[in-house]
């Protein structure tokens, strides 16, 4: 792929730099370093789809997600079915969502989380690259690596754990259009949640 | 580790006048009369009062937050009428745009009471609302409103809400898609800063600059298209510095330019 990363590491990160990437186009490459501290490259991971999923657990709209327990379901939905989850914290140090790798993990541990790899990006690269905007926000990536879906966790925009239950989740509705090989039908929509904490 | 959710639980469980210090927005229920006529019309507004440092939301909120909402609860035959929201502030923070109220404001509705409505009656409104403050960080909060009529009336808060909101655009605008940007011709010349705010999050990218060119006696506004095709019509405000009422757009996209 482009050196896209390496174009983006000279800019002045004090610059607004946060292009969303084009939907069907392939979706931008990125080297990613876990908290087990391997690199994740996500052209690696082509021949499956693979969820991207912005956090920080500090913000009460990716509580209501995990407080009940909605999205370590549709993780394990995903990787069951063979789907890759990269989970990414772009909060910059001393900012809120910032966590080390041992405390990403216990997190993990402690929510029973179940992505694929939680990815550390407290210089907020690959936010950057991606256009990420909230906590949640999510992207789907397909076998061939092309974004097919970036927006929104489903169209309920609260912070009320009682509209998950009637609400819309666009990831798994991108899911099943890609699984039934038919267009996505709402490949963008409006990410609710906590602004990124970029540095 | 969990104290801000469990702060906004709080916020939800407790009414927001009551939540204290750590609460960033308390909300009061306010009525531009004292009493309920029959076949009368009230003006009431939810008058949000935040704290220094902390914005809440326009109904596009833009990049980040979520906006305000407000569920009016009435007696059989009142009906509220559409919500009026005084003119947005562009908000930039760490490179994202929102799209809101930098500290108080106060959204209105029109309550229309019934002809049959007996003169000495109460009128007990209220309302679910709804909102998220942001600063470093957003805690949302939620409360149910009351007021019974007749009550004092509150004219001057109403009165500067009224002040913002937007009118139309008394003017000719025209706009065309040039690649990835869209040029809304206005027959205005307006100064450097104006801005449009789009009706719709998507139909425009925020976090690009809007420039403005004069072209002859008019205006041409560059606007970076959004991620989300806007469907053939750009709506939106278009905010003027030094105007406190935005101007409303509202003007067809031709298609193949």
């Amino acid at each position: 792929m482009r050196p896209v990363l390496m174009l983006l590491a000279l800019l002045p990160w004090s610059a607004v730099v946060l292009a969303a990437p084009d939907i069907d186009a392939p979706a931008p490459d990125f080297v990613g370093t876990a908290t087990n501290g391997e690199t994740v490259r996500l052209s690696d991971l082509r021949g499956r789809r693979v969820i991207l999923e912005w956090t920080n657990h500090l913000c009460p709209y990716v509580g209501k997600h995990y407080g009940g327990g909605d999205m370590q379901t549709l993780q394990r939905e995903t990787t069951g079915a063979g789907m890759a989850w990269l989970s990414v914290i772009s909060s910059a140090p001393g900012t809120q969502g910032h966590v080390t790798a041992a405390e990403a993990d216990a997190l993990t541990r402690d929510r029973d989380a179940a992505p694929t790899a939680v990815l550390l990006d407290p210089e907020g690269a690959i936010g950057r690259l991606y256009g990420a905007r909230v906590t949640p926000h999510m992207y789907v990536v397909d076998e061939a690596g092309r974004l097919r879906y970036m927006g929104a966790i489903d169209d309920r925009p609260t912070d009320d754990r009682a509209d998950i239950p009637g609400a819309t989740n666009h990831v798994r509705a991108a899911l099943a259009d890609l699984d039934a090989d038919r267009p996505v039908g709402s490949p963008v929509t409006r990410a609710y949640g906590c602004t990124v904490k970029y540095r | 580790m969990r104290a801000l959710p469990i702060l906004c639980l709080l916020l939800l469980a407790t009414p927001a006048a009551a939540a204290g210090d750590a609460a960033p927005v308390s909300a009061r229920l306010i009525a531009g009369s004292a009493t309920a006529m029959p076949g009368g019309r009230v003006l009431a507004g939810i008058h949000l009062i935040t704290a220094d440092g902390w914005h809440t939301y326009w109904r596009n909120p833009g990049d980040g937050g979520a906006p305000t909402t407000v569920d009016w609860a009435l007696p059989a035959g009142v009906t509220a009428g559409p919500l009026r929201w005084p003119s947005p502030h562009w908000i930039e923070s760490h490179g994202f745009v929102s799209l809101g109220y930098e500290g108080s404001v106060v959204l209105a509705a029109t309550l229309r009471v019934p002809d049959d409505w007996p003169p000495a009656k109460p009128l007990d409104i209220a309302a679910d609302v709804t909102w998220v403050a942001c600063a470093e960080i957003c805690i949302p909060g939620a409360t149910r409103l009351s007021l019974r009529l007749p009550a004092t009336a509150e004219t001057a808060p109403l009165e500067a809400a009224a002040a913002a909101w937007p009118v139309p655009y008394d003017g000719v605008a025209a706009v065309r898609r040039d690649g990835d940007h869209l040029r809304l011709a206005l027959d205005r010349s307006l100064p450097d800063g104006t801005r449009l705010v789009p009706e719709t999050w998507g139909h425009v990218a925020l976090d690009r600059p809007q420039g403005i060119a004069r072209s002859g006696s008019g205006s041409v506004l560059t606007l970076a298209a959004g991620p989300v095709d806007p469907a053939g019509r750009l709506r939106g405000l278009l905010l003027v510095p030094g105007h406190p009422r935005a101007e409303r757009l509202d003007v067809p996209i031709p298609r193949g330019d």
